[in-house]
């Protein structure tokens, strides 16, 4: 199958062999696509995408002498998908939500941008969780994206359609946000690659903010060595967003390509008493353990370690990201963009009409606006907000204090594999503790990655999480190639 | 520990702008208690002293030189931010007259 390839590197050299051009690999990927009922996208730009992939491959022929210009452009005749919470000049972008669903913006997020110029083409606009928010994609206005196997599960949140549409052979790679776990999760849950970069390596102009402080793009790929690249043409310091970090962006393609089962040896695996407590499936257990022992019979060196306020983590979540979002979500008003009903054209006062407007929203996202003004509210403030606000730091503290000891950190992604449709839906708490282990890497800004190493019994995918220290995107690619490797995965 | 009762979750909806049904509220009550129970667990934690970690990055953030960027006009001439407008008048964001 042409859409079927791991690695953009198998692509281009199909696109150097000719036995493949940049339009007919674009046309596959459509033909996939509308043949599926993942319910993975929102938007298509079929007419945009053909009309890149035909420039492309008129290029290659006339420009490139047939050979793919990678130095010039590493991503070269690339499909991919983008979350539908990143803007695209001209392209509707509703991140979910009945709020946005005639949102046409007129401006593109860096990150999208720097792919394009970098040879991607842009397929279209992937379902999520409203607003990002939700472990489970079960919270979109446009329904809920189905497992890319399993059609009776969730593919995970909130880039459930990333997640599900590189599974399933809908492109090349997606782009997703993580703010606390939202590539992880889904990346693991759908047997893929997902990487969380440090806050602050990619601008975040141009992504519908949740919460400012937490959210951060990312790549979802089939392979570490493709969610190296897209990290790495995504990087970097934007005048556009004063968080990016001014810290030098690795060469973390090469990175990937050169690392060796060999580079396990000497590596300092930290594994974290606190990440293996009860609740967790077995067979998750059974898999993430079984890849330390790997590790360590490669020459890795295993070292136990503490964070001990990993059980305080979901509570100071739920606090901080709730109100960055209240917050943040107070710019739907119904006055400069977004749906205006026309029930609120009949308000007579100010605060009428606001609340006929907001009543677009949805019941998780509702849930979390008034959980936030009540964590921000005169009152409550100091003993919510600002609480949760010291425990984020104390977190934070907990890793600098294991990083001494070790290179790189691993765990489950998640204490379950993909769990079925409904089954938590009805249940807020107990889908919120779903994401237990990737919201500490989020709250302390740091780098984390979901590399697929086993299936459960029933043939789901289990992830094993890796977290690095702040801006060691290099460590983490390094040991998460290592592990890719261990698993069989990506030769 | 705080009560979360449908009072409550009726004042912090007016906060926020937000017109629940009873349904809602109910279930408002039920949920967002329960998380805020999970919550309480924080009380555990003596945090005298903590500096609180409320931003993603340390220290101060990058400025830039405040200069206007104009965005390309619409070929009729009209702002293209009224693209988005729910509805426009002019060159502006039209609203409904609202008096109270």
């Amino acid at each position: 199958m042409k859409n079927s390839m791991n690695t953009i590197q198998e692509i281009h050299n199909a696109f150097d062999a000719g036995t493949l051009t940049p339009l007919e690999l674009t046309r596959t990927y459509f033909e996939t696509i509308k043949s599926s009922n993942h319910n993975a996208w929102i938007t298509l730009c079929e007419e945009r995408a053909l009309k890149q992939a035909e420039e492309l491959t008129t290029d290659l022929k006339d420009k490139h002498g047939g050979k793919v210009p990678r130095e010039a452009l590493p991503l070269f005749g690339i499909p991919l998908g983008i979350k539908d919470v990143l803007t695209m000049d001209g392209v509707r972008t509703t991140c979910a939500s009945k709020m946005l669903d005639n949102y046409i913006p007129p401006y593109t997020a860096t990150a999208v941008i720097k792919l394009e110029h970098a040879g991607a083409i842009s397929l279209g606009k992937l379902n999520m969780d409203e607003f990002a928010m939700g472990s489970s994609n079960e919270n979109s206005a446009y329904g809920s994206v189905l497992h890319p196997t399993h059609a009776d599960r969730v593919p995970g949140g909130s880039s459930g359609g990333s997640g599900t549409a590189v599974a399933a052979h809908h492109c090349v790679a997606a782009l997703g946000t993580d703010t606390g776990g939202s590539i992880r999760l889904p990346a693991s849950f759908c047997g893929i690659v997902g990487m969380k970069p440090t806050y602050g390596r990619i601008s975040r102009y141009g992504q519908i903010a949740f919460a400012s402080s937490l959210d951060q793009i990312g790549p979802m790929a089939k392979s570490v060595q493709d969610a190296a690249l897209l990290c790495q043409v995504m990087a970097g310091i934007d005048a556009k967003d004063s968080t990016t970090a001014d810290v030098e962006v690795g060469d973390w393609f090469q990175t990937a390509i050169k690392t060796k089962i060999d580079d396990a040896k000497g590596l300092r695996v930290g594994v974290p008493k606190e990440y293996f407590i009860d609740g967790i499936d077995d067979e998750v257990k059974n898999a993430i353990e079984s890849m330390i022992q790997k590790l360590k019979s490669e020459g890795a060196e295993i070292v136990p370690v503490t964070l001990p306020h990993t059980e305080f983590a979901v509570s100071t979540y739920y606090v901080i990201a709730v109100s960055e979002a209240s917050s943040n979500l107070s710019r739907y008003d119904g006055v400069r963009f977004g749906v205006r009903p026309s029930e609120a054209m009949k308000a007579v006062t100010l605060v009428d009409f606001y609340k006929k407007v907001r009543s677009n929203f949805g019941a998780e996202v509702k849930r979390r606006i008034i959980l936030g003004t009540f964590a921000l509210s005169s009152g409550f403030y100091d003993a919510y907000y600002r609480k949760a606000a010291q425990v984020r730091r104390l977190m934070r503290t907990d890793f600098e204090n294991a990083f001494q000891q070790v290179d790189v950190i691993v765990s489950p992604v998640s204490p379950s594999t993909a769990f079925k449709l409904g089954e938590k839906s009805k249940d807020p708490l107990k889908m919120y503790l779903t994401d237990i282990f990737t919201i500490p890497a989020s709250m302390a800004g740091l780098p984390a990655m979901s590399v697929p190493v086993a299936t459960d019994h029933q043939g789901l995918s289990i992830g094993m999480h890796l977290i690095a220290p702040r801006f060691k995107e290099e460590i983490l690619i390094k040991a998460g190639r290592v592990v890719e490797l261990l698993a069989g995965g990506v030769k | 520990m705080i009560d979360v009762n449908a009072a409550l979750i009726q004042k912090v909806a007016e906060l926020a702008r937000l017109e629940l049904s009873d349904e809602e509220v109910q279930e408002y009550v039920k949920s967002i208690g329960d998380v805020l129970k999970h919550v309480e667990q924080l009380n555990l934690l003596n945090t005298e002293g903590v500096e609180p970690m409320n931003y993603g990055v340390d220290g101060s953030l990058r400025l830039r030189e405040d200069v206007v960027q104009p965005l390309e006009p619409k070929s009729d001439g009209k702002p293209r931010i009224l693209e988005t407008a729910p509805e426009s008048l002019h060159d502006g964001f039209k609203v409904p007259p609202m008096i109270g």
